[in-house]
Formats: structure tokens, C-alpha cells, sequence
């Protein structure tokens, strides 16, 4: 047990920052990295120590969103209301920096049409869009950790690139 | 737009994420530097980039690892459909013993014709004794 709290510990912020970018709020995040951890202790015989255990758990963190997507279908819940404190902490740090409200709410308006257009792609494309331009992943690794070939990261991540353009076209700053 | 910039806006993907060829590279290169247009959207297509690595993350909960702790050790996460719901009533039949039942039941459905109308029973032997005596020729 002693190890698996050190794992917990070590592990469970990265897992945190890839779940939120892919589920877009932090209680969904919370649930992936949950379901992330059950699943890897399950398999925990099939671990190799020799191994990087923080790449096993973020290629099942990410199969684990995947198939649960899959499972929910189309079914996408929005929450109508951004929970308080997810947001906040950036304006007070904004305004703390002596930027001007304008700049503040312009700052804050683009980061929310972001988002919105992130949550509207499909979860594969989401999921290639994650890797590659936010986490900073080359396109081997992002099919390693989806487990597609090269050809199908970059083919996705194509539209995704492409449909994000699409929505966020009249966007001020994009 | 020309047929230059048709290649080149599907070429700036591969381009900006260092995956062309050193003179496909080049030549994206020289096309941007003549074309106002191209170099435009190169640009936001860095600036998008730029923009969703900047999307801030909230910090996460700080019961985080006490819940996964809790969920590891309960191990409550549901792993698929609760099989009580998907109770059968009757055991699963397999594809070859249904195969069976419907060649056994074509067999019946055909054996009126292969074996004829069967062994005449007393109703058929009254019936002939009532007409004096059995002449198929009438």
C-alpha cells in the first residue's frame, strides 16, 4: 500500500492536468483520474518495472477517456455554470499583474471560446490536439500513447487543427 | 488564392510541426515570404498553438489523492454492466445446436411429402367398408 500512495502522490497531478484538458471541467478530470488509477492497480501484474510508469498511466488515462466516450456516444454535458474558483484564480492573478480590465476580459473571453471550441471536437481529435499542441508530444509518442499508427495522429489532428480554425475564425487574438 | 496557396495551406500543419522534407520546407518557406495571405494564416495557426498551451488548468482538488486512494482500496469504479441486469432466462444457445433445431425442424416440415399420407388408421378402413370395396379407379 505503502507504494501505491507514493505512485498516488508522485503521479496523480500529471494525470489531473492531461484528464482536465480532455474532460474540460474538474469533476469529470477527478472521475478519469480515479477510473485511471483503479485500472492500472488492477493490472498491476502486467507492470514492468523497467518500465516508465508515468507513461503507462497516461497511455491508460487516455484509453480509458477514449472508450468511455465511446460508450457515452454523442451524449455531451455542459456544465451551465462555470464551477466557482476554476476560473477565478487567473483574473485575480491577471488584475494582480496591473492588466487592464479591458485587456482582462478580452484575456478571459478568448480563453473561454478556446475552450468551447476544445469541448466541441470529437474525443479522437481531442485527444490528438491535447498531445501534440498542448502537451507538447511529437507525433510518435501521441500514436504511442493513443496505440494508432503515425498516419491516423497526423490525419486527425489535421481536421482537428482545421475545425478549431472554423470556429474560432472571427476570434480576436487567433 | 491561388493553386500555390491551395498546397501550401495544406502543407502548413506538417510545416509548423517540423514534419516536411527539407526542400518541401524550403519551398513552403519562399511561398510564405512572397504571400501575404499564406504568411497570415501561418501565423494564427502559431498563435492557436500558442493560445491552447496557454489554456490554464485550476489546481486540483485537494482531496485528490485521498480519493483515488479511496477508490483504489474500495475499487469502486463500475468495470462493465452489472451482469444481474443482463440475466438470461434460458441458458445461451450456441449457434451449432441452433443450427440443429432448425435442420430437424425443416426435415418434419418435409416429412408429409417424403413419407406419403402414412399408414391408413380404422377411420379410412370404415370409410372403404361404407363404399363396398376400395376401386382407386373410381
Amino acid at each position: 500500500m505503502a507504494d501505491i500512495n507514493r505512485l498516488i502522490e508522485t503521479h496523480s497531478g500529471k494525470a489531473y492536468l492531461a484528464a482536465y484538458r480532455l474532460t474540460g471541467n474538474q469533476a469529470d478530470a477527478c472521475d478519469l483520474v480515479q477510473e485511471t488509477f483503479v485500472r492500472v492497480i488492477r493490472k498491476a501484474e502486467l507492470y514492468d518495472e523497467a518500465f516508465d510508469f508515468g507513461g503507462w498511466l497516461q497511455r491508460m488515462l487516455f484509453r480509458v477517456y477514449l472508450n468511455g466516450r465511446r460508450a457515452q456516444g454523442r451524449r455531451r454535458e455542459v456544465p451551465l455554470e462555470t464551477p466557482e474558483g476554476e476560473c477565478c484564480p487567473l483574473r485575480a492573478a491577471e488584475a494582480a499583474a496591473g492588466e487592464s480590465p479591458e485587456k482582462i476580459s478580452e484575456a478571459a473571453e478568448l480563453r473561454e471560446k478556446l475552450s468551447s471550441a476544445l469541448n466541441a471536437l470529437p474525443p479522437e481529435l481531442r485527444a490528438c490536439v491535447v498531445l501534440v499542441d498542448v502537451e507538447g508530444h511529437d507525433y510518435g509518442q501521441a500514436a504511442e500513447i493513443l496505440g494508432w499508427p503515425v498516419g491516423s495522429v497526423s490525419g486527425r489532428l489535421f481536421r482537428a487543427r482545421r475545425l478549431l480554425r472554423d470556429m474560432l475564425r472571427r476570434v480576436e487574438g487567433i | 488564392m491561388n493553386i500555390m496557396c491551395v498546397c501550401v495551406e495544406n502543407m502548413l500543419d506538417l510545416y509548423a510541426d517540423g514534419r516536411l522534407a527539407a526542400c518541401q520546407a524550403r519551398w513552403v518557406e519562399r511561398h510564405l515570404a512572397s504571400c501575404p495571405a499564406c504568411a497570415g494564416r501561418a501565423a494564427s495557426m502559431r498563435r492557436l498553438v500558442s493560445a491552447l498551451r496557454a489554456l490554464p488548468v485550476p489546481p486540483p482538488p485537494a482531496d485528490l489523492a485521498a480519493l483515488i486512494r479511496d477508490a483504489v482500496v474500495s475499487d469502486r469504479v463500475p468495470a462493465g454492466p452489472d451482469p444481474e441486469l443482463y440475466h438470461e432466462p434460458f441458458p445461451a444457445r450456441t449457434p451449432s445446436l441452433s443450427l440443429a433445431f432448425g435442420f430437424l425442424a425443416f426435415i418434419f416440415s418435409l416429412s408429409s411429402s417424403l413419407l406419403g399420407p402414412g399408414i391408413p388408421g380404422p377411420v379410412w378402413a370404415e370409410r372403404v367398408s361404407q363404399a363396398g370395396s376400395f376401386d382407386p379407379g373410381k
